[in-house]
């Protein structure tokens, strides 16, 4: 690897040109649609019931305030979020079981009792759909160029790491302004519209929302790029990152049916440990994050030894 | 030492059609197929007084006065149809970057359904879906996105 060839202000034009060109060049333009898309119809989904409840309520006239709606929508949730939550619990010892059943009950009740319980349940499905999205906007980073040899006329001007990187910080940048967008705007429309958490609370908890979401973004994106750099087609790569995010937590899922250190397969991703990102402990939450970055380092350290090798 | 436009000009795309306008398209045309569908729906809704199963009929038009009765429907109708027609010229236009067919009718495009969205707003009924909520805010997006993309990335690619 070539990080002595490590120009900052190489890699922030590459980065800055990359960042641009996501929406011309497609690949940003459809993610950008699509986690926009997803983002917002799942709070649809989730907040649709709460609004027909308190406009049915008013039409009857009964005294059901905002807060008994969420309270009957909040019990509703708590099942499937706290299997979502202590899941691993399965194969465990008795004592074990216990341990990480009683772990995801405190988990449960910090994500709809202490915090926004709708902007908690719109958090959670965003961080596991977040993967899937970002191959649409990670994919081509690199591979597009590499198949039509276009990448050989930037390489006469700057180093193969301060294109492999640059590129990588323009999509990370773009992925985390597309993401930023969103959640600004469900905050926005959960404290305006439905009016039924504190201001403080939901700007707080949108905060932290994007923060896990931002550094979970770091390893997909890196992901992507390791495999971009890999793959000389750009339907190629497309497909291949979109097979490994979601075969690897299928195959352990099924793996572990006929050998139990098969589970472990989950690791070889983020997947593990992405949840965590938004646990009530800072301590759990400081550890996801830094498992992210080390994931990080590991893809764009595959991913640059790929670049700097390959032929081009 | 590295130059600003070293590294944006790119040669090998030059005078090509940016994979953006393409994703663009591709984006039209399947929202144009979903259009079809909603004015074949639309359509069945319109003709509901025309069906013989007593029961049938009297579904259908408790469905039309529950979305606001039949000029509402009649409105849908004639906005969808536009929409659908400005999608699919828009989108050819988009791929063989013309100016008329694919800027102006793109930006059409945009108006109408923003102008159909804000109808739909304030004339439909809160329970089926009216108002100001989530759903309207993601009707909005293609629209504005596509306004705002036409004007400014590929103000410049939509010129023959």
């Amino acid at each position: 690897m070539s990080l002595s060839h490590l120009n900052p202000r190489h890699l922030w034009l590459v980065s800055l040109y990359a960042f641009r060109h996501a929406l011309r060049g497609g690949t940003g333009l459809v993610f950008l649609f699509l986690a926009l898309s997803c983002g917002l119809m799942t709070a649809h989904l989730l907040v649709s019931p709460v609004e027909l409840l308190k406009l049915e309520a008013a039409k009857s006239g009964a005294e059901a305030s905002s807060v008994e709606i969420v309270d009957f929508m909040e019990e509703q949730a708590r099942g499937p979020v706290k299997w979502v939550l202590g899941k691993s619990s399965v194969d465990l010892s008795e004592e074990a079981a216990a341990k990480v059943d009683a772990e995801a009950e405190a988990w449960t009740d910090y994500l709809l009792e202490e915090r926004p319980s709708l902007l908690s349940a719109v958090l959670l499905i965003l961080l596991f759909s977040l993967p899937f999205l970002i191959v649409f906007g990670a994919f081509n980073q690199v591979s597009g160029d590499v198949q039509s040899r276009s990448i050989r006329y930037q390489l006469v001007h700057t180093e193969r790491t301060n294109i492999f990187l640059g590129r990588f910080l323009g999509t990370y940048l773009f992925t985390v302004l597309t993401l930023a967008i969103l959640v600004a705007v469900i905050a926005l429309y959960f404290g305006f519209k439905l009016n039924i958490y504190e201001a403080g609370d939901l700007f707080l908890w949108s905060g932290l929302g994007m923060f896990a979401l931002s550094v979970l973004s770091l390893p997909w994106v890196a992901l992507c790029s390791w495999l971009s750099s890999a793959i000389d087609s750009p339907f190629g790569s497309l497909t291949v990152s979109s097979l490994i995010i979601g075969v690897v937590p299928i195959f352990a899922a099924i793996g572990k049916a006929t050998w139990e250190p098969m589970k472990h397969v989950v690791w070889v991703l983020p997947w593990g440990i992405q949840n965590r990102l938004l646990h009530f402990d800072v301590g759990q939450v400081a550890l996801a994050a830094l498992a992210c970055l080390g994931y990080t380092l590991l893809f764009l350290a595959l991913g640059m030894r790929k670049f700097t090798r390959r032929d081009l | 030492m590295i130059a600003n436009h070293e590294i944006q000009e790119d040669p090998m795309t030059d005078g090509k059609r940016p994979g953006g306008l393409t994703a663009l398209a591709v984006i039209n045309f399947i929202f144009s197929g979903l259009g079809v569908i909603t004015v074949m729906g639309l359509a069945v809704l319109f003709f509901a007084g025309a069906i013989p199963d007593e029961e049938a009929r009297l579904a259908l038009e408790e469905a039309v006065a529950a979305i606001g009765g039949q000029s509402m429907l009649v409105v849908s109708l004639v906005l969808n149809l536009i929409t659908m027609v400005l999608l699919i010229l828009s989108g050819i236009g988009y791929l063989k970057q013309k100016r008329f067919l694919g800027r102006t009718l793109g930006n059409g495009y945009a108006l109408v359904s923003v102008i159909g969205s804000v109808i739909g707003m304030f004339l439909t009924p809160e329970e089926m879906g009216g108002g100001l909520n989530l759903g309207v805010v993601f009707g909005l997006l293609y629209p504005v996105l596509t306004l705002f993309l036409l004007n400014t990335t590929f103000k410049e690619d939509l010129v023959n």
